[in-house]
């Protein structure tokens, strides 16, 4: 589909203000920060070169250059300054902050961002009507975060949820990231050499630690292939493990879903806390070890 | 696309950027490049002009040229409602705002965030270049939602316009309220006949349409008149159970555990949702077994004689 008139006004307006203050910048980088192709970009700046303000002689036109791949603005006349964040922009750095806010404990930084989220606020009403909500406020986030950007290794208490066991590992942490509404890190674990995933809310302590040896080539590890049917009652189910999903189809009342994943004892668990919504089809083991666990836990009552 | 018609709202978002005074339709008729032909053609190319910058947020104001002859009509675009001043937000808040707009950078509102870095790259390169986009940063995952969809109720909220989509079958007309990301999905609050509801948005079964022919609605008047849907009351109870000693952390770690034997300890539990107090229960399996209430042990019992079946 074309662009529009308009499309290509506000992006003009847009790029004279980013040249100014990036002077000497490359035809292929402006094409790529604005996701255009060169030859749209020389197309722009031709256009650019016939604009300016009423008399329209070279005084009053805004003047730029560009030779050998390189563009300088000269007079940007009016401008000199980038369009005001529009409603959308505004939402996302809206959000942004507020996931800022629930994941950092530094007191000084937190009032800095209240501040600028009711600067943004009283310029764009919808940000109070749009919010992101995510689980409790980790305790060690500024710790791991600090720790990937300076590089180093871990020492911390983990409470693991799939296998309701508490321990101590070293790990090298590599990236954060924000999932379902929790707050999740990669790390290297010293013990396996695999990359594991930790909820952050789950470490219990956490301090540096002497820097663990990382070999090069992490172990991958092999992937069950795993077959569930749930019933349509609980589409949330289908709809909160999508990820782990390769193939849901739909017969009738039922969901077959099926996807690949390491931790058994996870998938265990997943199929006996939402029975009877959810069963394990294939692999045929673990559903006859689902149904010992269940026996044993009956057993308890009888 | 014409080249003519962007050269000229380009000439005319300047025009009147740099004037300091409302300028009349003659007056940019004269002095815009572009504007020709004869008035009635020019009057109409204006307003297409006008309308066609509005729609993309350029703000032009309209205003009386003098206070004794009211139908001498001018117009007029400010500068600092459409563009981002110098002192309008300090270097400290613009590293705030890049680093809260790289969150996005793997997610599916990531040319929003796109945009709003170029701008501020655009009002202070070394702070836009300075904050490395992987060092330690936060990374927010897709979500499982049209993007296109995501941005229409976006707007929607911030245009109180009323909106329609198809939900479980049906076509339903709403006043968008809220907005709200809830453990990774996006719940839209709106008002449905007076009914003030809450839409899951991965179940829409259709696009959203703007309804750009009906007027804007009063977001505080319709809430005044509106009733709460859907509210389930919420019932506190308390779980007394046995768990064996070192297990079942994510249970003991709210409740409050006391010895009991070599093997056990007790847990006594406040909670109100019945349905995922029971999930958690057969998540901790033959590590905790429950005394009381007796409609949850009987409900969880009835659910574990099901799974051996």
């Amino acid at each position: 589909m074309s662009e529009s008139a308009v499309d290509r006004v506000t992006r003009v307006l847009d790029l004279v203000p980013f040249i100014l203050e990036n002077p000497g910048i490359e035809i292929s980088s402006l094409a790529k920060k604005f996701n255009i192709s060169e030859k749209q970009v020389l197309a722009d700046l031709e256009l650019i070169f016939l604009c300016g303000l009423p008399g329209y002689t070279p005084y009053e036109l805004i003047d730029l250059t560009f030779e050998d791949g390189i563009v300088t603005v000269i007079d940007p006349q009016v401008l000199d300054k980038p369009r005001l964040f529009n409603e959308i922009e505004a939402v996302v750095i809206n959000l942004g902050l507020s996931i800022m806010k629930n994941a950092i404990n530094d007191a000084k930084k937190l009032e800095s961002i209240t501040n600028l989220q009711e600067k943004i606020a009283a310029k764009f009403a919808a940000v109070d009507d749009i919010s992101f909500t995510t689980s409790n406020k980790p305790q060690f986030y500024d710790l791991i975060s600090d720790v990937i950007s300076k590089g180093g290794s871990l020492d911390l208490t983990y409470n693991s949820i799939s296998r309701d066991e508490i321990s101590q590992r070293i790990v090298a942490p590599k990236k954060t990231y924000l999932a379902q509404g929790n707050f999740y890190f990669i790390a290297i674990d010293q013990k396996s050499n695999q990359d594991r995933h930790f909820r952050m809310d789950l470490v219990m302590s956490c301090k540096p630690a002497d820097a663990i040896e990382v070999h090069t080539s992490v172990i991958k590890e092999d992937l069950d292939l795993f077959d569930f049917k749930i019933s349509t009652r609980n589409k949330y189910l289908t709809e909160r493990y999508s990820e782990l999903f390769t193939d849901v189809s739909q017969q009738g009342e039922i969901y077959h879903a099926q996807g690949r994943m390491n931790n058994p004892e996870w998938l265990k668990r997943l199929v006996i806390s939402n029975a009877p919504d959810i069963e394990l089809v294939e692999p045929a083991h673990l559903k006859q070890e689902i149904g010992e666990r269940a026996q044993r836990n009956l057993a308890l009552y009888q | 696309m014409s080249a003519e018609k962007t050269e000229r709202l380009i000439n005319l978002t300047l025009g009147l950027l740099a004037s300091k005074r409302y300028l009349t339709k003659n007056e940019i008729f004269r002095t815009i490049a572009g504007y020709s032909g004869t008035p009635e053609s020019m009057e109409r190319m204006f307003e297409r002009d006008k309308d066609e910058l509005r729609s993309a947020g350029i703000i032009i104001e309209v205003g009386g040229l003098d206070p004794l002859f009211e139908d001498e009509q001018g117009y007029l675009i400010r500068s600092s409602q459409i563009q981002i001043q110098p002192n309008d937000f300090s270097k400290a808040e613009l590293i705030l705002m890049v680093l809260a707009a790289n969150y996005w950078s793997q997610s599916n509102l990531d040319d929003s965030a796109k945009n709003a870095l170029l701008k501020i790259a655009s009002i202070d390169s070394d702070v836009a270049g300075g904050v490395d986009s992987n060092s330690g940063q936060l990374l927010v995952q897709s979500f499982n939602h049209e993007v296109s969809q995501l941005r229409a109720l976006i707007n929607a909220v911030s245009s109180r316009r009323y909106i329609k989509f198809i939900y479980k079958s049906l076509e339903r007309t709403v006043a968008p309220i809220k907005l709200e990301n809830i453990q990774g999905f996006w719940y839209l609050s709106a008002i449905e006949n007076k009914w003030l509801k809450s839409f899951k948005v991965i179940r829409f079964e259709s696009s959203v349409i703007s309804l750009t022919d009906r007027e804007p609605f009063d977001k505080d008047l319709l809430m005044k008149n509106s009733k709460l849907a859907d509210s389930t009351e919420m019932i506190s109870q308390k779980l007394q159970a046995l768990i064996r000693i070192g297990k079942c952390n994510n249970l003991r770690k709210n409740g409050l555990v006391k010895p009991q034997d070599g093997e056990w300890e007790s847990l006594e539990l406040g909670f109100t949702d019945q349905e995922q107090m029971i999930r958690d229960l057969l998540w901790n399996g033959d590590d905790v077994q429950v005394i009381a209430p007796a409609t949850l042990k009987n409900e969880l019992l009835d659910r574990l004689k099901r799974l051996v079946k």
